[in-house]
C-alpha cells in the first residue's frame, strides 16, 4: 500500500476469500477462474461498466464526497437503503445510489457531511435522471446520468 | 531466382501467414467461453443475481486528513443527510 492512503476495512475479511481469491492493495478482489469453469461477474458489457467507472471516478475527485452504487433485491427498499448506508466506504461523507430493478424502484442517500451540498434537491435531480434512462431499459446508462448529474450540481448548485 | 520470386517467397508468405492469422484472432472470441456480458441485463428482466456495491476504489475523499477511528454513528438516522426517491 502507498504511504499516505486511507486504510479503510475491506468488504471480505481475506481469511473469508474463497479459494484462489487475493485481496489486491486498492480492495478490489482478484480471483481466478478454473480451466473450464465458466465466466462469473456483472451481467453488463465492458464498455458501460468502464463508463460507470470513469463517472464515479470524476464524481469523487470533483466533489471530494464518496459515490456508491448499489444494485440488488430487497423488499423494502426504503428500509433497506436506510440500512445499508452505514455499511458502504465513506458513509458520512458520501452519496448513495441504490437500485432495485425488480422493485422497480432507485433510493438515493448522503451522509450527513455532505448533506449541505448533497441536499434533498440535489438528490431528487439525479432520481430524475436515471428514471428517464430507466424507461429506455438501460440501467448502467440511468445510474451514470444519476451520478454525473448529482456530482455537477455539488459542484456549480 | 528472380527478384520477383525472392519478394514472392520472403515478403509475399510472412504477409500471408500474419493475415491469416491476424484474421482468425479477429472473427473469434476473445473468450474461451461464455461470459456474463454476451447477454447484457436489461430492465424488463428480473433481476437474479447477487446484491453489487460499486464505488471508485483508489479515489480518496479526505487526502488532506487523516482517517479518523472509534466514533462510528451507531444508527442509520443519525448518519443519513438527504433522501430522494423515484419509482418508474
Amino acid at each position: 500500500m502507498a504511504s499516505g492512503d486511507v486504510i479503510q476495512r475491506p468488504a471480505i475479511a481475506p481469511e473469508n476469500l474463497p479459494h484462489g481469491a487475493a485481496l489486491t492493495a486498492s480492495g478490489r478482489v482478484s480471483t481466478v477462474r478454473v480451466l473450464g469453469a465458466p465466466f462469473e461477474g456483472a451481467p453488463f458489457t465492458e464498455q458501460d461498466l468502464i463508463t460507470l467507472d470513469d463517472t464515479l471516478i470524476g464524481a469523487i475527485r470533483a466533489t471530494k464526497v464518496r459515490f456508491n452504487v448499489y444494485i440488488g433485491d430487497a423488499a423494502d427498499p426504503v428500509a433497506t437503503t436506510d440500512a445499508l448506508l452505514p455499511t458502504t466506504p465513506d458513509a458520512e461523507n458520501s452519496v448513495l445510489v441504490a437500485v432495485y430493478p425488480n422493485q422497480r424502484s432507485i433510493e438515493i442517500r448522503s451522509g450527513r457531511e455532505a448533506a449541505d451540498r448533497a441536499t434533498d434537491q440535489v438528490l431528487q435531480l439525479g432520481v430524475t435522471a436515471a428514471v428517464s434512462a430507466f424507461g429506455q431499459g438501460n440501467l448502467l446508462d440511468g445510474i451514470t446520468s444519476a451520478v454525473s448529474v448529482i456530482a455537477n450540481a455539488m459542484v456549480a448548485p | 531466382m528472380s527478384i520477383l520470386e525472392t519478394t514472392l517467397i520472403f515478403v509475399g508468405i510472412p504477409l500471408l501467414t500474419i493475415v491469416v492469422l491476424g484474421g482468425l484472432a479477429f472473427v473469434q472470441s476473445k473468450y474461451a467461453g461464455p461470459i456474463p456480458s454476451d447477454h447484457p441485463y436489461t430492465l424488463d428482466r428480473k433481476w437474479e443475481y447477487g446484491p453489487l456495491l460499486w464505488t471508485a476504489t483508489d479515489e480518496s475523499t479526505h487526502p488532506w486528513k487523516y482517517p479518523h477511528h472509534g466514533h462510528a454513528v451507531a444508527t442509520s438516522a443519525e448518519l443519513i443527510g438527504g433522501t430522494a426517491s423515484g419509482k418508474w
